[in-house]
């Protein structure tokens, strides 16, 4: 009697064992399902209608997709838009990061200069957006504050009202806003380079150019890799900064003549705007969504053949 | 002369960094000191001084609902914390130290997952939390952080790297339960990742914007982005109460970067490197 309760205690202790693993993941799996992944497979079934979250939904297959792709003129500016956003400002914000830690790495007390140069990071995007709009503003901005004090400009200049300066201040906030994240991982980057690698080119003679183009350079090329990656997915969800810049302004939507429109700022100008495209929206994000798993196939690809 | 043309270089390039670091401050000085200034006196006359107008622009703030603004910040990150580094961590600790079927399939799909933009999951969430009867709360903001592929990586990461699986086997062998070799044997060796986690979930769902501003239609609810975004399109030329109020939505952060700026900075790396 007695070893047979022993046995089954075992028994269930071994299977108690067997469960907790499947206990451990559960809540993740749950909370995925309820909280992402149903939400997406509802997003996609509703791409499929129009609806406007209030009366009926009625079935209209791929009409919002093709609409978006074929008559939404709207839509392919905010593509490029947004493309050319990322274009400009990934090559320069990686290249500055990269200089930044190549000047820093070096240096013994380098603490204060690297927290400061990621200080733009940790900020709200939508802090950083006021922040250039109070700047750039032409009346009380502190931009042609100083340029008119320095003479520089004789009158007042329009900024976030010229379609091509605001294209660039969004750029600027970009590259502004990545350049320390930037930096930061190629510092951690250049400290598993080893030291050997450096003296034997400088017994060579090399000079301190030729060590960082190549040595450094190439041997940073999985962080440039991630960097240049990462950069594009999130570049491509740009929206909170440049939707700040004309917070306030609801006329101004997309910046002067749309220059500054995002594909997530058109997102939500047409699924939360007055008329609540939902299914319309939808269709916009999943297309988006096909964009960058695009991207990112392709750069893996690309990547991959080389190394 | 060519070491006098280095040392040039040298003084052009140090120079464009100065700048540069320089260029990373200015806003931060701005916040505070056009936050110190009456909306009047701004359009006066832009300052390059502190004022002494902060105290007042942050009495206007708080006899509107800017305290409980702040609070329900703090209730959206501390819930969002707590939630997502219980559940990442536990799935992260099965996934790793437990041997079955779906353990390999799990970790793909999380590291899949990872890779997913938010925004095609917005309306089908905004829908869900309609439903749920959620709109009015805090919640949606906080379930939407419960499972995070992102944290939950990074934890697999550091648990994978940084748990030795013979201290787990060690302890089981002593009988001890598996709640009690997560809590009293794995978690002393995490306990940098979780730290570096806390931070990352703490920076997001602080500065989150865009899915309250979606979600959140009640003034009680607004969290300190919402607020401050609505502060600008409803007093358009209140500058300096607007400045006021940023300069607290972004104190809290400065501190806390300024405490842990070491295992921030390290954590932020690692965690992409490893990616």
């Amino acid at each position: 009697m007695k070893k047979n309760n022993a046995i089954t205690l075992r028994g269930r202790k071994m299977q108690m064992g067997r469960v907790w693993p499947y206990l451990f993941v559960l809540p993740y799996l749950l909370c995925y399902f309820l909280f992402n992944l149903f939400p997406m497979l509802y997003s996609f079934y509703i791409s499929f209608f129009d609806w406007n979250g209030v009366s009926p939904k009625t079935l209209v297959g791929m009409q919002n997709y093709v609409d978006l792709l074929t008559k939404d003129s709207l839509f392919w500016k905010s593509l490029t838009n947004t493309l050319a956003m990322v274009a400009i400002s990934i090559p320069v914000q990686v290249g500055l990061g990269l200089l930044a830690a190549a000047l820093l790495f070096p240096m013994k007390h380098k603490r204060a200069m690297e927290s400061i140069m990621f200080l733009p990071y940790i900020i709200a995007p939508i802090a950083i957006g006021a922040i250039f709009a109070n700047m750039f503003d032409w009346q009380f901005g502190y931009i042609n504050e100083v340029l008119s004090h320095l003479q520089v400009i004789s009158e007042k200049v329009y900024w976030l009202q010229d379609e091509r300066w605001a294209f660039a201040i969004v750029v600027i906030m970009q590259i502004w806003r990545h350049m320390g994240y930037c930096m930061i991982i190629y510092l951690a980057g250049m400290t598993s380079i080893s030291s050997e690698i450096y003296e034997a080119a400088k017994i060579d003679g090399a000079n301190s150019v030729q060590l960082f183009w190549h040595i450094t350079v190439p041997q940073l090329r999985p962080m440039t890799v991630f960097l240049v990656l990462t950069s594009i997915i999130n570049g491509l969800q740009l929206y909170e900064m440049p939707a700040q810049l004309y917070a306030g302004s609801s006329a101004a939507s997309g910046g002067p003549q749309f220059s500054v429109l995002t594909v997530i700022w058109k997102f939500i100008n047409d699924a939360f705007g007055p008329k609540m495209r939902l299914g319309y929206g939808a269709a916009l994000c999943y297309i988006l969504f096909v964009i960058i798993v695009a991207f990112s196939m392709v750069f893996k690809k690309l990547t991959a053949e080389e190394d | 002369m060519k070491k006098l043309f280095g040392t040039c270089g040298k003084m052009i390039i140090g120079v464009a960094f100065a700048l540069l670091l320089l260029s990373c401050l200015i806003p931060f000085v701005l916040l505070p000191l056009m936050g110190s200034y009456s909306t009047e006196e701004l359009m006066r006359q832009l300052p390059f001084t502190f004022g002494d107008k902060f105290y007042e622009n942050t009495k206007t703030l708080l006899e509107g609902n800017f305290l409980k603004v702040y609070l329900n910040s703090i209730l959206v990150s501390a819930g969002s914390i707590v939630f997502s580094v219980v559940i990442s961590v536990l799935a992260a600790y099965s996934v790793t130290k437990f041997r079955y079927k779906g353990a390999s399939l799990i970790t793909t799909f999380i590291i899949v997952t990872m890779m997913v933009p938010g925004q095609i999951s917005t309306i089908g969430y905004i829908m869900e939390m309609r439903a749920m009867h959620l709109t009015n709360s805090l919640w949606p903001l906080i379930l939407t952080w419960m499972a995070h592929p992102f944290t939950c990586f990074f934890m697999i990461q550091f648990m994978k790297s940084s748990v030795p699986t013979e201290v787990i086997e060690s302890g089981r062998i002593d009988g001890a339960s598996e709640p009690r070799i997560l809590f009293s044997i794995v978690l002393p060796f995490i306990r940098p990742g979780i730290a570096t986690t806390v931070i990352l979930l703490f920076l997001w769902s602080w500065n989150s914007y865009t899915l309250p501003m979606l979600i959140i239609n009640n003034n009680d609810m607004f969290t300190i982005p919402l607020y401050v975004a609505n502060l600008i399109s409803e007093f358009r030329f209140d500058i300096g109460g607007r400045m006021a109020a940023l300069t607290w939505a972004v104190f809290p952060v400065i501190i806390l970067f300024v405490i842990f700026s070491k295992s921030f900075i390290k954590g932020i790396a690692s965690g992409s490197v490893k990616g």
